[in-house]
């Protein structure tokens, strides 16, 4: 079974544009708090993109897809850098058509990943950094197509 | 298990392309050439319309009807036109022929609202890149012979656009086979 939260860092991380704007760190949960000495640690500050569920979202009941809501945290050293990030992922939701992405449990199919919130500026005193969270929907079958 | 194949969903909307009537279909893999206009994706929901009721008939040893006719039957495209400039406006209004423009200064397009008695006919074509329900291929919906018929109210206000709600009514095209006189879908198989 497809995890729709997986299919869609793997679809994100499959991004140029973006990933050329937060070189990779993309995950579900943040990795600035990481200790120093830890290889997987994000630098500090730096640009990255946090990706999580978030309550909201309508069940499909029948087709067994995973409709799911999603909150964004789009980090930067300042609020430029962070909206920076947040455009990028605009730009993907925009242009975004059904898409396949890899995952561990297979080949995901996308049916939609879209906006849905207006950006929220926020500071993270946790981690000293600013950031723009907005919140997405998308729509991923649960079934591996291959 | 929903028996529901993830492929089978099609979802997302379509580009839209208009041509003079009876253009032949293109390529359901390739990009539409220079006779067909593109729309883009309009914008809002975009509908396929198959209306056709049918009458049935009854006689007096069944309860039941014991037959059914269609008598007549449409098929109609709908989308809401958001990029109105006098390209797009004036072949969903009669006819890009209208347009005149002039040099100026300053330089100026001039699209009559005049539609007309006669409306001009045109192949519609419907678009997807994934569109198909056999993979990631594309797919489109393709109707030879066709008019605009609606009466358009185009709105203005402070928070909202001008947009036209188009609905473009196939006509049988007498060049196609019969099956094929209101249009069709292609999809990529593989």
């Amino acid at each position: 079974m497809i995890d729709p939260l997986a299919a869609i860092i793997a679809y994100l991380s499959s991004q140029g544009d973006l990933n050329t704007e937060i070189d990779n760190r993309l995950a579900s949960k943040h990795k600035f708090s990481m200790p120093e000495s830890d290889p997987d640690r994000w630098e500090n500050p730096s640009k990255a993109l946090q990706v999580r569920y978030a309550p909201g979202a309508q069940p499909d009941l029948y087709t067994g897809n995973g409709n799911i809501r999603l909150e964004a945290l789009c980090y930067g050293p300042r609020q430029e850098e962070a909206a920076a990030v947040y455009g990028e992922l605009m730009a993907i939701c925009d242009a975004f058509q059904r898409a396949t992405a890899a995952t561990e449990a297979g080949t995901a199919l996308i049916y939609w990943l879209l906006p849905d919130s207006s950006p929220e500026f926020g500071y993270d005193p946790d981690v000293n950094m600013d950031f723009v969270r907005t919140y997405l929907k998308t729509s991923v079958a649960r079934t591996p197509v291959a | 298990m929903a028996e529901t194949t993830p492929y089978g969903q099609i979802v997302g909307v379509c580009k839209i392309y208009l041509a003079v009537a009876s253009t032949a279909e293109p390529t359901v893999n390739t990009t539409p050439g220079a006779a067909w206009a593109e729309f883009g994706a309009t914008d809002g929901e975009q509908t396929i319309e198959l209306p056709g009721e049918l009458t049935f008939f009854r006689d007096n040893d069944h309860q039941g009807p014991v037959k059914a006719v269609r008598p007549e039957e449409d098929v109609i495209v709908g989308f809401t036109l958001v990029n109105t400039t006098h390209e797009h406006l004036a072949r969903v209004l009669s006819t890009i022929s209208n347009i005149t423009t002039a040099a100026g200064p300053p330089a100026v397009s001039r699209l009559p609202l005049k539609r007309g008695a006669t409306p001009t006919e045109y192949a519609l074509l419907m678009k997807g890149d994934f569109d198909s329900p056999h993979g990631q291929y594309p797919g489109q919906t393709y109707i030879p012979r066709g008019v605009f018929n609606m009466s358009p109210t185009m709105t203005r206000a402070k928070d909202a656009r001008r947009e036209v709600e188009c609905v473009f009514t196939a006509l049988e095209d007498d060049t196609q086979s019969d099956a094929n006189r209101m249009g069709w879908s292609t999809v990529q198989t593989g």
